[in-house]
Order: structure tokens, then sequence, then C-alpha cells
């Protein structure tokens, strides 16, 4: 690799990412463009141009990618079915893309030699955003500080994190260290590691209650059910209740109503493209509400055996986003066969959410079926 | 598991045949050293391959500088 003078940087002003503009700065000698995407993560963006350039970046971009991240990955899994290995919603695996894609967009437009994560070399969003990186834009390099073993012996734990920011002048507030790891965005939250490396740990037991940041309990959920009506086309959810509204619109709203009827929440071990299994905690309120209609609709429209085939690759599509070939042909060869099954279709479908079930109670298709 | 109002809640899985081993998925240090992280690297540049190579195959050529060039019915009205 030749010797970079610009990096750019995925970076959310925490400690990790601030530590990382410094390290990298020094060790390549580089000029450091950090990069911050909105994704829903809902986190305060106020204040992280000036914290940046006060970390060491010599420019930041910050974009908000919401409108994009419903539209353009979201919505088209929703149209595939998509769950990997029959729980994991994808929430994460569908937002590496989008990230490393702007990423590269904006190191050609700097005329950046490579681009970094903060991801680990345990973990599959390493791969997911070097795959992207490699797909789209095949002469930039990828530096991953994290399996970098000067890196890990640098930094062993927090505490030596945290005194490196002491030590440069780099502001970072130095919360508590959270028993779990957690990654937000529109789609869903996770949650990981730490105390919920043990399995047989009760995630949904009232101790740990405070966890859960998208949605209430079951237990805690409205004894009255909610109807929802949602309006489908060609695949994509465009209304509800009656109200038209971008994919944004539509997954800010459903996750307000799924969350608060403690719809959503999953508790499961998974396997890592890695080789590992891996146990996590997910919340997908405005996805699963998707998902669920999505299905009733389908259920209603579509030819037995387009469904069947679809449903028969779905898991493979899953499959490919987890393991972070979004931009891959196989993936878009089986894009191109959803696209097409759900063409002709116009419809309704009405809901009675409750208590963290939903339960159809009626579906119709609306006059203007094709 | 919890059942609860419609509601099938995991409240936690084990047994003795477990493929689970949180030695090897966790980010602390891991005594089994089952997983060296730099390995992590020949992995994704393998499964990156064939997705770099169709990239440089199939990739736009980069634009080249125009020229700047009146519109022919520019030219003609002249």
């Amino acid at each position: 690799m030749l010797v970079p003078m610009k990096i750019v940087l995925a970076y959310s002003g925490g400690l990790d990412t601030s530590v990382l503009v410094s390290w990298l700065k020094d060790k390549y000698q580089a000029k450091i463009i950090s990069f911050c995407a909105d994704i829903g993560q809902e986190e305060e963006l106020d204040g992280l141009d000036k914290k940046a350039k006060k970390t060491g970046s010599s420019k930041i971009y910050i974009d908000d990618l919401q409108e994009e991240f419903a539209r353009d990955y979201i919505f088209p899994m929703i149209q595939a079915g998509a769950i990997y290995e029959g729980q994991y919603f994808l929430g994460t695996s569908i937002a590496r893309p989008l990230i490393a894609k702007r990423m590269v967009e904006i190191a050609r437009k700097e005329k950046a030699q490579a681009i970094a994560h903060g991801a680990t070399g345990k973990g599959n969003d390493q791969i997911r955003f070097e795959l992207t990186a490699a797909a789209l834009a095949p002469e930039i390099d990828v530096i991953a500080p994290w399996r970098d073993e000067q890196f890990r012996a640098d930094f062993p734990g927090r505490k030596e994190m945290i005194d490196y920011c002491a030590a440069k002048n780099i502001p970072v507030e130095a919360s508590a260290k959270k028993p779990y790891s957690m990654d937000r965005n529109l789609l869903h939250i996770s949650y990981e590691a730490g105390v919920l490396e043990d399995p047989w740990l009760d995630a949904s037991s009232p101790e740990h209650k405070e966890m859960y940041k998208l949605s209430v309990s079951p237990e805690d959920a409205p004894d009255a059910p909610e109807y929802v009506e949602l309006e489908f086309e060609k695949g994509n959810c465009i209304a509800v209740n009656g109200k038209k509204m971008t994919p944004l619109r539509v997954m800010k709203t459903l996750n307000k109503l799924g969350g608060k009827h403690g719809i959503g929440r999953v508790d499961l071990v998974e396997n890592r493209f890695v080789g590992m299994k891996s146990r996590g905690v997910y919340e997908t309120p405005g996805g699963s509400v998707l998902l669920f209609a999505h299905r009733q609709i389908e259920s209603l429209t579509m030819d037995r055996e387009v469904m069947h085939l679809r449903d028969s690759l779905m898991p493979k599509y899953a499959e490919l986003v987890y393991y972070g070939f979004w931009f891959a042909p196989e993936r878009e060869a089986l894009q191109a066969l959803i696209t097409e099954s759900q063409k002709k279709r116009f419809w309704n479908c009405s809901f009675e959410t409750i208590q963290g079930q939903h339960h159809h109670c009626g579906k119709k298709i609306s006059p203007q079926l094709v | 598991m919890k059942l609860y109002k419609g509601n099938i809640i995991t409240a936690g899985r084990k047994s003795p045949l477990s493929l689970y081993n949180p030695e090897i998925a966790t980010m602390e240090a891991d005594p089994t050293q089952a997983y060296n992280q730099d390995d992590a690297t020949g992995f994704i540049r393998l499964n990156g391959l064939r997705l770099k190579v169709g990239a440089q195959v199939h990739q736009p050529p980069a634009p080249k500088k125009a020229r700047k060039k009146k519109a022919k019915s520019a030219r003609k009205k002249k």
C-alpha cells in the first residue's frame, strides 16, 4: 500500500473514533477526513464538526442519509422478506453498505488513498465495510486499526483510550462503561457483549428493563389494541392510516407505533460470518410491523409459485446481506427477481396491534389494482 | 421462555452440547487464543477478490475532461 496522504474515517465522536483520528494521523502522517452519517441513530450531531477538528480532523462531512437508507436499503430488503436465521432482521447489516458507499464517494472526491473504520477484527461489520469498498472502489485501500497488532497493544482496554485522549487533549466524555455495547439506526437497535455474553442470562427480566430504548416490554404495553392501516404499492409501504408518507416517515411512524405496543424484541444467538456464535438482543419495532404487513398482502395478491420461489431464496438473500455482499452481483440478481415479484401490487392491509403481537384483521385490494 | 399474552419471549438457553463459546466471541482477552484477528484480513481480501475484479472490469471509465462545445443548434444559427 502506498503511504496515504489522506484517509477518510468513519467517525461518531465517541471514545473509539476520537482515538482513531489521532492514532491514524500519527501513524500514517496523513490528513484525516472524518465522516459521520445520520442514519437515524438519534445522536447529537451539533458540535460534532468542532469536536472532529479539535481531535485532529482536517475536514468533516456530516450527511443525513436517512431517506436514502429507508428508500434504497430497508425497503428493498422488506420486499425480500429478509430475516437471517429465522430471527435477525438485519438492522446493522443493511446500514454498513450505505456508510461505506458514501465513504468511498468522499474518498474519490477528496482524492484520498484510503478509508478507515473502527470495526473489530472479530465481527461482521469489518467485512461489510470492506466488501462494499472492494465492489465500489477497488483502487482505494482500507485501514482497520483494530486488526493492527500495535493498535491492540496500545489500547488493551477503555482505560488506555481515555488516558490517550487526556494526554492528547482530545475532548471525550468519560462516561461509565455500559454493561453491553449498542448500535442504533432507523431500523433497529442492537445490544451485544458484556453481560449479554452469557446466553442463559434473561435479558427480558425486570432487572434489564433500562437497556431497551425503542420499545416497552409486552408486559408494559397498553392493554387496549390499536388499529393501523398500511397501504402498499409495488411492495413498498406508501401510507399509514390514510396518510401518504415517504419511506423515512413510514419507518419513524411505525417505529413509534410498534415500540408503544412492545413489538419487535428479539433475543438470539446467531452465527457470525467469521465463524463464532454470538448472542444479541435487538429491537426492530417498525421493521417487524412492515414485514408482517407485507406478508399479509402478498398472501392475497401473489402467485403461489412466485411466492414459493422467492421464499426459497430468501435465506440466501438474508445471508448475503448479513455477510456484507450487498453491492455484489448475486445480491443484485436476486433483487431483480424480488422486484419482478412485487410489480403487480396495489393494496391495503389493516392491522390490530396488541401487546407485542400483531394480528391482521382484514386485507383488501384497492380499486386501482392493475 | 416466558409466555405472555400471545408472546413467546426468550428467557435464556443452555446446553452441554453448546457450540457457543463466549471466550471466542468476547472482545475481552481470549484465553483460548482460538481467534486471531489478523486472519480476518486475509478472509476479507479473498472474499472481496471477485468483487474487486468485477469492479475493475465493469466500472465506467473515469470521465475525460470534456472540451467546451457549443450546442449544434447554436452553431447553426450563427
